[in-house]
């Protein structure tokens, strides 16, 4: 194992990938943080801030997590709306209007920084209104907290499955791995977006039209992937010498799954899931633009989206119904992908013999 | 040595019991925090007993099962009982809203007790099932990963035995995970019965006292402030919300009762989520009980006056007529959600009768007997 003061081997002529090729600037080293988390997870959460990559991506990350959080006052609901989610609507007419457009009927209240900021003291819509007029402002602000709860539940969920399965496969072998892996083969050969389609399609009537449907749909069939790297990790590490030496002392099964095998596996599932996370809301976002989900109104990118469907012959002038939710869209999974990409390099065992 | 060996041997149990205790408060924060906000602010009576009960009970059953865990310290006894655990929450959480608030009931008001005021719905068992599924997988998880969580905050431990910063951290760890969970639950279980309070609250509010056009203002506004029309002249300023009955799953409906401090005394119906229209509660149980006393039937001028009554039991009003006098002086007792009790005085007060009411759509007469004297 290497450490601080080993100097890693090197062969004449190669250079040695050190911690500055990855990193864009330095930190300085907080003692009580890395006392807190341990000297591992300090690392990581170091080489997080320090990667340009990363630090991208959790600005895109903390940008949307700060848009859910104040949706409240950067799109003020309607004073006893039913469900806040249900995007207003300024009538029920077909034709979208432009953004800057103003509220007429069933208009919120002026949220204040609107009115500090311009003087106006009338709503309008800011990025206009799609078909039905629901202001997509509202759908895109407030649909910033459906992608951030279906992202997080879906990847969260599958992630778990994913460890529980591939883990108990890989440990014990044998028939239970058989059995498992097949059972995960079904679940792996229907293709992805179909088969959660057809399950989220089977669930609306027993769930009603809700964001629910969908979410377990993409956790039914999203954890396969999480199940089989964690197999696959788990049977490279379940040969080394360390968990050996743990069965030849008598620890359990448990205790060196737990204990020895799943925190030396856990990385690459990080890294997968940041990547899978900006996956599990573009897989919402397309059951929701297939009609497969949430209540029609409710505010959620795909669905804003779906709104454009009878407009895209005039999609050059009526292109903002597209543009906002989809650069949303768009924004909120390369944020995620940075980071998973930033993960990975800071993961990457080869980077980690100098230590930053 | 001794009381060394008791601390290490006992530090484990203890770290248990305030893992799952704490686990049992996220859990409790994240379902039931928006209830106890917004049905507050709704002014909704006996809301804080139930929730207060709740947060007791899952605490206690947290702290219980991380105790249990610790002590058999073993990971697939962790992940059992957790999930046992986690199964009983689930119960709390999903019953609270119905055999919970009834029990609040029961205990406000012993006369209520063994009626069913809020009788669990069927069709909240979907939703159960749903937070359910998330609830019992991550406290599967929490229970597999237990004991080996809790040696590592053992380990960071200052003199005493209590956890330092790094042992607080860890113990902390996974409870925003709980929360959310908790937050799960709150939008399948709870959020369903939140909706229709605020509602008619808004309504009350606003309504009340606007001297425009209220149609105009539910067109602007989106909510129906022109469902209280009929009944703005009895309101007073103070008023309480109960909930009277539901029906999420057939007809997706609520009824709110409205208690104002003049003694008025509405009824809003709530479909979807949309408040419809609210009315006048006291027609049937007041004008319509003495009318059936005096006739045998309801005003023909009072289609709210209705309720459906056995024959037997109307022939039995019919026969205390005599005793009750021409005019009874009739008062409503109590109300438990959608069981009336209301009393029948003679004139001269001497005499009374007591009857016992269901449902406020359609209203049926369930008992009558005859007052003990005072």
């Amino acid at each position: 194992m290497a450490t601080d003061t080993m100097a890693p081997r090197q062969a004449p002529g190669q250079r040695t990938i050190t911690r500055d090729d990855v990193a864009g600037w330095t930190l300085p080293e907080l003692k009580g943080l890395r006392k807190l988390m341990g000297p591992e997870w300090y690392r990581i959460v170091h080489g997080v801030f320090t990667n340009p990559l990363s630090v991208g991506g959790l600005i895109i990350v903390t940008f949307f997590i700060l848009m859910a959080a104040f949706a409240p006052v950067l799109a003020p609901p309607l004073k006893v709306a039913a469900d806040p989610y249900l995007i207003p609507r300024d009538g029920y007419g077909p034709e979208p209007k432009p953004p800057g457009t103003e509220w007429v009927k069933n208009s919120p209240d002026v949220p204040g920084w609107y009115r500090a900021l311009t003087g106006k003291d009338k709503w309008v819509h800011l990025m206009g209104t799609a078909s039905g007029q629901f202001d997509i402002w509202y759908g895109v602000v407030w649909g910033s907290r459906t992608a951030l709860f279906a992202g997080i539940v879906v990847t969260f969920s599958s992630v778990l499955i994913g460890i529980i399965v591939g883990a108990i496969s890989a440990f014990y072998g044998g028939w239970v791995d058989d059995v498992l892996q097949r059972i995960t083969e079904i679940f792996m050969a229907f293709p992805f977006l179909l088969a959660a389609l057809m399950l989220a399609a089977i669930l609306v009537p027993k769930f009603g039209r809700s964001i629910w449907p969908p979410t377990i749909a993409l956790v039914v069939f999203g954890w396969t992937r999480y199940a089989r790297v964690v197999r696959g990790d788990i049977l490279s590490a379940k040969e080394r010498d360390y968990i050996l030496a743990a069965r030849v002392i008598g620890a359990k099964d448990s205790r060196l799954i737990i204990r020895h095998i799943l925190p030396n596996v856990i990385y690459p599932i990080l890294v997968l899931a940041s990547f899978r996370l900006g996956d599990a809301v573009l897989s919402f976002a397309a059951l929701s633009f297939l009609g497969v989900g949430t209540d029609i109104g409710y505010a959620d990118w795909g669905q804003i989206i779906s709104f454009a469907r009878d407009w895209i012959l005039s999609l050059n002038t009526h292109w903002y119904i597209v543009v906002y939710p989809g650069l949303a869209l768009i924004i909120f999974g390369l944020g995620w992908n940075l980071i998973g990409d930033a993960l990975r390099d800071i993961l990457d065992p080869r980077l980690r013999s100098v230590r930053g | 040595m001794a009381v060394q060996e008791i601390e290490s041997r006992d530090q484990p149990l203890q770290l248990g019991f305030l893992s799952g205790a704490l686990a049992g408060l996220a859990l409790a924060l994240g379902a039931w925090a928006s209830d106890a906000v917004s049905l507050g602010l709704s002014h909704v009576r006996l809301v804080y007993p139930s929730l207060i009960g709740g947060t007791l009970a899952l605490v206690t059953l947290g702290g219980l099962g991380g105790w249990l865990a610790a002590r058999l310290e073993r990971a697939w006894a962790g992940l059992l009982i957790w999930l046992v655990t986690g199964g009983l929450m689930m119960l709390v959480i999903g019953h609270a809203p119905y055999e919970g608030r009834t029990l609040t009931v029961w205990l406000s008001d012993f006369d209520s007790w063994g009626l069913p005021v809020y009788p669990f719905d069927v069709t909240a068992g979907t939703g159960m099932a749903l937070a359910g599924f998330f609830t019992l997988l991550l406290f599967g998880i929490l229970g597999l990963l237990q004991t080996y969580r809790l040696e590592t905050i053992a380990g960071e431990t200052e003199q005493r035995g209590r956890p330092n910063a790094r042992g607080w951290f860890m113990l902390l760890l996974p409870l925003p995970l709980v929360l959310g969970v908790g937050l799960i639950n709150d939008s399948v279980v709870n959020r369903p019965l939140r909706v229709a309070p605020r509602q008619v609250h808004e309504a009350i509010r606003t309504g009340r006292t606007y001297e425009g056009d209220l149609f105009k203002l539910s067109l602007e506004k989106g909510v129906n402030y022109n469902a209280i029309k009929a009944v703005r002249g009895q309101m007073s300023e103070e008023f309480r919300l109960t909930i009277g009955e539901s029906d999420l799953g057939v007809a997706d409906t609520l009824f709110v009762v409205a208690d104002f401090d003049n003694g008025a005394w509405i009824t809003c119906r709530v479909v979807a989520d949309q408040l419809q229209f609210c009315y006048d509660a006291s027609q049937p149980y007041l004008r319509g009980l003495s009318a059936v006393i005096a006739t045998g039937q309801a005003p023909e001028d009072c289609p709210y006056c209705r309720f459906s009554v056995e024959d037997e039991l109307r022939a039995w009003l019919q026969g205390q007529a005599g005793a009750l006098g021409e005019v009874p002086r009739v008062r409503r007792l109590a109300q438990w959600g959608s069981y009336v009790k209301v009393e029948a005085v003679s004139p001269d007060g001497g005499y009374a009768v007591e009857c016992l009411f269901h449902g406020l759509n359609p209203v049926r007469l369930e008992s009558c007997s005859v007052a003990p004297q005072k």
